[in-house]
């Protein structure tokens, strides 16, 4: 395989516990490739045995054309840029961005020109007599990248590099992170779980769960034509419905709400549940060009989210679930909607995305069993 | 009226409070009231240590300082001191390190092993190198070197005390930051880690020196003709007419181990303040 780092049947297990199963990746030179899952699902893990921080225990670790499988992280022409910095408490913010440099035996004027460059381009020239512990997080975040770009690595490894920021500095730098990418034209290997950041910064994106890849695209693919129910469930806001199936027309599963009104999807079933999403700007407030078979659901409006450019609706089903509407702010015809108004909700029967079949008879209760979306919420929510 | 007291002690009555303090004020009078004395009598210009005082004299130092025997035993003293005060710290931090860092087997085991002599009776470390060191298993005979290794034995477990926590409060991820960034084990050692365990070193090394400087049990069950200084003064106060030039070298002592023992957490909080730029 061709690439600048490849993993080719990558496998890490701890004891028992196999953390990373039979991967393949390759990420091409220049590439902002992130990786993307919930937590626990070996990201991390995967990201250091690029680095060379763990030793892979079947498969191989290929950098730049070199086998570096077992090659160790001071060997490797890569740099990790740690989910909680790393820095070194005890040097100023100029000793620490110096320091790879140093240890390499780089010449005196060198080092310094090159520092200085690496500073500039985090935008923290005045901080370099400061430690560490005066910085703030996102002037730390700016060290940790400095410290590693002023290497110039063949690709820098992020692990959550913007976990430990608040919402607004987090967009700030995401911008930033993604400017300097395109600048250096340094390979990024970024891992995240927020799925937004995935999507708005990077080439490609591999979506892992339970240590395996379950799809590798760029942005756009992977929203538009998830290749598993987990990456639909994974990717986007998480609009989940629990359909009882009490009929099928036409290869198009139904759910009588009440009368004339009914949940659609394209699917088999004739009876039991189903799980869909759906994505919230693929439903409408009117029922116009959708089709005979389209969704078209009452719902009582639970919150309203103005959000500039759109509205978000969150609005309670008669299921028992709860859909995020977005809404543009483009006619004024219609009127405000208001917190405790019912509303109807359509959306085409093929923008119901399948996520679980329940057996006939069985409620649609067990179908989170894949760890979709509900698996993030462990760690803070973008949309929360 | 005032506001009401908001001391911390709601459950005490004020009489109580006030036994409590009293209570206080006896223990710490018995508590330094002998070295305060000390102090006194080295400056009392009279040949018994014993009160009405009889004015103010230098002399006694002057006389400690002239003494041969004594400068030679507290030269003896400091040596031993010294080298077993800083053998104690890097056993210390050798030991410590591995057990810092997770994935040692048996590190419960480990730990135990290395703290044990904090509670083994001095008196029986003292016989066991006895017997070891004259005819035993290894007989390199009494002497400064026996005492130090002594010395050693006791103090490593106050090192260890005081450099594990350090060393396992920093982060892992430094080291692999360092070694990321090309360091070898070494480097990682001198450039990481060392910097920042340096006031815990000290602090160690301090504490290690006070234990070996006063130290009587050891130093006198394994002395041969050179007598540490505590184990000459001991013997010194048994003839009356030497007392008087031993007190102000005890003095200087006590006050020396006092300030050690301070300054050693004080220089190990401030540098690692200062360290870090807080
Ligand atoms: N050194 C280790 N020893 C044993 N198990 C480990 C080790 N490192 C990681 N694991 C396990 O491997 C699994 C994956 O860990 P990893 O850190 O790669 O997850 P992650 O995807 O980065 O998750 P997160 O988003 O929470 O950081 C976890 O279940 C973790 O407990
Ligand atoms: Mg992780």
């Amino acid at each position: 395989m061709d690439g600048h780092i490849v993993l080719s049947a990558v496998t890490k297990a701890f004891g028992d516990n196999v953390v990373v199963d039979d991967i393949d990746l390759s990420i091409a030179e220049g590439e902002f490739f992130s990786m993307l899952g919930p937590s626990g699902c070996g990201k991390t893990t995967t990201l250091r045995m690029i680095a060379g921080f763990e030793v892979p225990t079947l498969g191989t670790v290929t950098l730049q054309g070199t086998d570096v499988t077992t090659v160790p992280p001071a060997k490797r022409n890569v740099n990790m840029v740690f989910q909680a910095y790393a820095l070194f408490p005890h040097m100023t913010v100029q000793e620490n961005v110096e320091f790879g440099l140093k240890i390499k035996k780089v010449g005196r004027d060198e080092v310094k020109s090159r520092a200085a460059e690496a500073i500039r381009s985090v935008q923290l020239e005045g901080f370099e007599k400061r430690k560490p512990a005066q910085l703030s997080g996102g002037q730390q975040q700016r060290v940790a990248l400095a410290r590693a770009l002023v290497n110039r690595p063949a690709a820098l490894l992020l692990d959550e590099p913007l976990g430990a920021l608040d919402l607004k500095l987090r967009k700030e730098m995401q911008l930033e992170l993604k400017e300097i990418q395109v600048r250096t034209g340094t390979t990024f290997v970024y891992v995240t779980h927020d799925q937004e950041e995935a999507l708005t910064m990077s080439d490609r994106i591999a979506v892992m769960n339970n240590g395996i890849v379950e799809q590798c695209a760029g942005p756009r693919e992977i929203y538009e034509h998830p290749a598993t129910a987990f990456v639909a469930g994974f990717i986007g806001t998480s609009n989940l419905v629990n359909m009882r199936v009490d009929r099928n027309a036409g290869g198009c599963a139904l759910m009588d709400v009440s009368e004339g009104q009914r949940i659609a999807a394209l699917s088999d079933q004739g009876s039991g549940s189903l799980q869909i999403t759906v994505r919230p700007e693929k439903i409408h407030l009117s029922p116009e060009g959708l089709g005979d078979n389209a969704s078209s659901v009452g719902g009582r409006i639970a919150d309203v989210v103005y959000l500039g450019s759109m509205t978000q609706l969150i609005v309670d089903l008669p299921t028992g679930d709860r859909l995020t509407v977005h809404r543009l702010n483009d006619e004024a015809a219609v009127a405000d909607p208001r917190v405790g108004d019912t509303i109807t909700l359509h959306w085409a029967a093929q923008n119901s995305f399948v996520i679980a079949v329940g057996a006939a008879g069985a409620n649609g209760g067990s179908a989170t069993a894949h760890g979709a979306p509900g698996d993030n919420s462990e760690r803070e929510d973008p949309n929360a | 009226m005032g506001a009401r007291d908001s001391s911390t002690f709601v459950l005490i009555s004020p009489i109580g409070k006030r036994v409590l303090l009293v209570f206080f004020a006896v223990f710490l009078v018995f508590l330094y009231l002998p070295t305060i004395l000390l102090v006194i009598f080295s400056f009392n210009d009279s040949t018994v240590a014993a009160f009405p005082l009889d004015g103010f004299t230098l002399r006694w130092y002057e006389l400690s300082w002239q003494t041969g025997e004594i400068r030679q035993s507290l030269s003896a003293s400091l040596k031993v001191a010294v080298a077993s005060a800083a053998i104690a710290t890097l056993l210390a931090l050798l030991g410590s390190y591995p057990l810092a860092r997770r994935n040692v087997r048996f590190r419960p085991l480990m730990s135990a092993l290395l703290l044990v002599p904090l509670v083994v009776p001095t008196v029986v470390v003292a016989v066991s190198l006895l017997t070891m060191f004259q005819r035993g298993a290894i007989p390199i005979g009494l002497g400064l070197p026996s005492i130090m290794i002594g010395h050693v034995i006791i103090a490593l477990p106050f090192a260890v005390l005081i450099l594990l926590p350090r060393i396992a409060s920093i982060d892992r991820r430094l080291e692999e930051a360092a070694s990321d960034l090309g360091a070898n084990g070494l480097q990682t050692f001198r450039f990481v880690l060392l910097p920042l365990i340096f006031p815990s070193i000290i602090s160690a090394f301090m504490i290690a020196f006070v234990f070996s400087i006063d130290e009587v049990v050891i130093a006198s069950f394994l002395s041969s003709e050179q007598p540490t200084y505590p184990v000459y003064l001991y013997s010194g106060l048994k003839f009356p007419e030497k007392t008087q030039a031993l007190i102000p070298v005890a003095t200087i002592m006590i006050l020396i181990s006092f300030l050690l023992a301070f300054g050693a957490e004080a220089i190990r909080r401030y540098g690692e303040r200062k360290l870090e730029g807080r």
